[in-house]
């Protein structure tokens, strides 16, 4: 190859760095969390952990000062935990409407 | 998640959104009404129906002859065998009767069906036509399927369901009464919840008091007392106690939540 296209090559490429490097210097745009189309989680890319998307560690952030003790260290919008008396008041409440059936049906037999 | 449960079904969004809650809440009651309680569902008249015998009724009103009234005496029997079968499977399937009450109905089911089986076998060896009339009135005489036995089974059922019920409350209360001491140590104020709790395990106790007596009572009622006339109006009065027990729960299930909610 001539000296002049070799340099030219070398030009292209240098060229082609440059914007690479400034296509990732400027990111992907908004945080990914305000983007309607995608929302990433810890669970929703567990094949690409600690990827970084507009500087941005969705994948496994650490947790901040602010959170809670019972916060997940994953990150993950988790359900907060139920009250076990909720629970145990959730499951008598549906006895008790067991006893709606048993109560009507006791008055549906009809005559004899 | 509408259109998660119906990718199908093109809808305007807001609809779409009932049509789910409404399938939701659908899949709820059923799953409720299947869940603990006595699951056959009774239909008036036994599972074959009231007018099940209509056309040997008819025949026998028809012809009079004793073949036509042996076979209407044979369909009502065969009718409250259905019935007795249904109430047997709906005993052994239930979740809140107690062994003895389960064992004492199911004794009483089956004297019912083995004493209609033995008036079956007179009937059909029954030439005589006015013997024959006796004995058919007999089916509904001597047995009361749909206006003792089969009432019974379900509000028994529905007692036993109650007092059950006092153990779970029990845990709750204790569960409640030490998380408003570990709030009382952090310095909270627990006065609300205090009385919460004393509010919930009053009603339980109104509910308790109300269906203790009712099993013993219930399984105690005879053909003979439903004839004088005085099963019928306890019968009723056991219904009555039930349904306002079951208010007095719905109401302690709303007192423990209040717990809660005053310890947040």
């Amino acid at each position: 190859m001539p000296a002049r296209n070799r340099t030219r090559a070398i030009g292209f490429a240098a060229a082609a760095l440059l914007l690479g490097a400034a296509v990732i210097a400027c990111g992907p745009g908004p945080a990914p969390t305000a983007s309607p189309s995608y929302s990433p989680s810890a669970t929703s890319s567990p094949a690409s952990p600690g990827v970084s998307l507009g500087g941005v560690d969705t994948a496994s952030p650490l947790p901040s000062a602010t959170d809670s003790a019972s916060a997940p260290a994953s990150g993950s919008a988790a359900p907060a935990t139920p009250d076990p008396v909720a629970s145990e008041l959730d499951q008598i409440n549906q006895l008790i409407n067991d006893l709606n059936k048993s109560i009507s049906d006791s008055s549906q037999q009809g005559g004899e | 998640m509408s259109k998660r449960f119906l990718p199908g079904l093109r809808l305007h969004p807001r609809l779409r959104n009932v049509f789910a809650a409404v399938c939701a809440a659908a899949l709820v009651v059923t799953s409720s009404s299947s869940a603990g309680a006595i699951t056959t569902a009774p239909v008036a008249g036994g599972p074959q129906g009231a007018g099940a015998c209509a056309a040997q009724a008819l025949a026998a009103g028809t012809s009079g002859t004793v073949a036509t009234f042996r076979a209407f005496g044979d369909c009502e029997i065969a009718r409250r065998q259905a019935t007795l079968s249904a109430l047997i499977s709906a005993v052994d399937g239930s979740s809140t009767l107690t062994a003895a009450d389960r064992a004492a109905l199911t004794t009483q089911i089956d004297g019912a069906s083995s004493g209609l089986a033995a008036l079956g076998t007179t009937i059909d060896a029954q030439t005589r036509l006015p013997a024959l009339k006796l004995e058919i009135v007999q089916i509904d005489t001597r047995w009361r399927v749909y206006l003792l036995d089969a009432p019974k089974v379900y509000l028994v059922a529905a007692a036993d369901g109650v007092l059950a019920l006092q153990t779970s409350f029990a845990q709750a209360a204790a569960d409640l009464a030490d998380q408003i001491a570990t709030a009382q140590s952090e310095g909270k104020n627990v006065t609300a919840a205090t009385a919460g709790l004393a509010s919930m395990n009053a009603e339980v106790g109104a509910a308790m008091s109300l269906a203790a007596p009712l099993p013993e009572q219930l399984l105690g009622l005879t053909v003979a007392q439903l004839s004088a006339g005085t099963a019928g109006p306890a019968l009723s009065a056991a219904r009555a106690a039930l349904i306002s027990a079951r208010v007095h729960l719905q109401a302690a299930v709303k007192y423990g939540r209040a717990v809660i909610v005053a310890l947040q």
